[in-house]
């Protein structure tokens, strides 16, 4: 993929001067063309992976948009099915439908050093790879860590792990010193920075904290829940006091309200 | 048949070359050519009997009903699972038919049509929709409601006894 578009371009401009009309007619006039030669695969001589000399690329930026790119595919589905594929459908098709739980709600798991925890999905709003955090001076604590910018805006980043006293070393302090290109990154393949929100707040309420790894949005049936045994006493009981299983695990659903009203004492105090 | 000046999403496929359209908003899924359990004495068009998410289903063969001749099988012929109220039904229970069509890979919008000519009343072809003008091509529009003889979806899907006073207290 050498960058030679101004030698590439055509030599007289014409794409500029035609009209949208002409300029889609010349594509199909190209499309035509190669559904009667077999298979010219152009897109890898003059195309993106090619030497990106083809014309019609000012007009359609990547050959995934092209007309001729799209022919050639449709010419991928006129093959007859591969062994077994065709079976493999009747099977699937012979489980009955699964009708969603009406009394199930939707949670995401995430992991917080040997805690399995998880948050009602409304009011997750992102998950995102760790990034950059801006310290900041004589306010940082065990919960509030700084400042990370979340597309384009700065948002309070905390620590659950200091909320929740659970005694792992939280993930983001680790990464305080983290490259500003972001190369340290894969230094800790599954962490990843939530995004949360008070659902149903008229101000946005937003906060991130950094997680050990996502394990992703699960339902989970009202049923299935049971509460924290009350013999137990620990800080983390008063933020999470629904459990459920989930593979083979006992994962603690965070009380949203309760965890948005702690973080914001801690924090404006 | 509503409208066709209001948005209105087609599911296009074509038989024997020709491109043909089915409503998109009947469409519940599109799935590949899987096998069918043949029914005996059937009409040519009836494939058989497939069982989709649990329940048995017939699978009826769009080449055969249109142009009388089997579809060619690839991997863009597929099966689209459509579903439609009779409205002889009184019990309203929806109807699920699965179509076997050629390349079924695309949808479009019957609001991009040049041209359309009304539906045909032809009593030998009751299901032949309207005819669409888009993107240089003729699409002639499948209604589905009236693909089968209505005897043949009588024997498919029986009509339950209805209750008399459900339609009216007149008995039958």
């Amino acid at each position: 993929m050498t960058p030679e578009l101004p030698n590439a371009l055509p030599p007289s401009g014409w794409l500029q001067t035609t009209a949208t009309g002409a300029r889609s007619s010349a594509a199909l006039a190209i499309v035509e063309a190669s559904v009667r030669a077999p298979m010219e695969e152009c897109w890898r001589r003059v195309g993106v992976t090619g030497d990106r000399s083809c014309p019609e690329l000012t007009t359609f930026i990547h050959c995934r948009n092209c007309p001729v790119l799209a022919a050639a595919a449709q010419t991928f589905f006129d093959r007859s099915a591969p062994e077994g594929y065709l079976e493999s459908w009747s099977r699937i098709l012979e489980a009955p439908e699964v009708v969603a739980d009406p009394n199930a709600t939707s949670v995401l798991v995430f992991r917080l050093g040997r805690e399995w925890l998880s948050l009602p999905t409304a009011s997750l709003v992102e998950v995102t790879p760790l990034r950059c955090l801006h310290r900041v001076p004589h306010r940082t604590n065990s919960v509030l860590e700084g400042f990370v910018n979340i597309r384009g805006q700065l948002q309070l980043c905390v620590s659950l792990h200091g909320l929740l006293g659970l005694d792992s070393k939280p993930v983001i302090a680790s990464q305080a010193l983290l490259a500003q290109d972001g190369s340290d990154i894969d230094a800790r393949p599954t962490a990843r920075l939530l995004v949360v929100e008070r659902s149903g707040s008229q101000r946005a309420e937003r906060w991130v904290f950094g997680v050990d790894q996502v394990a992703g949005v699960q339902r989970v049936a009202r049923s299935s829940m049971r509460t924290v045994p009350s013999t137990l006493s620990q800080a983390g009981v008063r933020f999470c006091q629904t459990l459920f299983d989930w593979q083979e695990k006992t994962v603690g659903l965070l009380d949203e309200s309760r965890v948005f009203d702690a973080l914001r004492d801690l924090v404006s105090s | 048949m509503a409208s066709l000046r209001s948005p209105m999403q087609l599911l296009t496929f074509t038989i024997d070359t020709q491109p043909y359209a089915i409503l998109s908003r009947s469409v519940i899924e599109v799935l590949p050519l899987v096998p069918a359990r043949p029914l005996p004495l059937m009409p040519d068009y009836v494939r058989g009997i497939f069982t989709y998410r649990g329940h048995l289903v017939p699978l009826i063969d769009l080449g055969q009903r249109l142009a009388c001749r089997a579809v060619e099988e690839r991997l863009s012929t597929r099966v689209i699972v459509v579903e439609f109220i009779r409205p002889a039904d009184a019990s309203k229970a929806p109807v699920r038919l699965g179509l076997v069509a050629e390349n079924v890979i695309s949808i479009c919008s019957a609001e991009d049509a040049d041209t359309t000519l009304p539906a045909m009343e032809l009593e030998h072809a009751p299901f032949l929709g309207s005819l669409l003008r888009l993107n240089g091509r003729t699409v002639q529009l499948i209604l589905i409601g009236r693909l089968l003889p209505p005897a043949l979806l009588e024997g498919l899907f029986p009509i339950p006894l209805a209750d008399p006073v459900a339609i009216g207290g007149e008995p039958l």
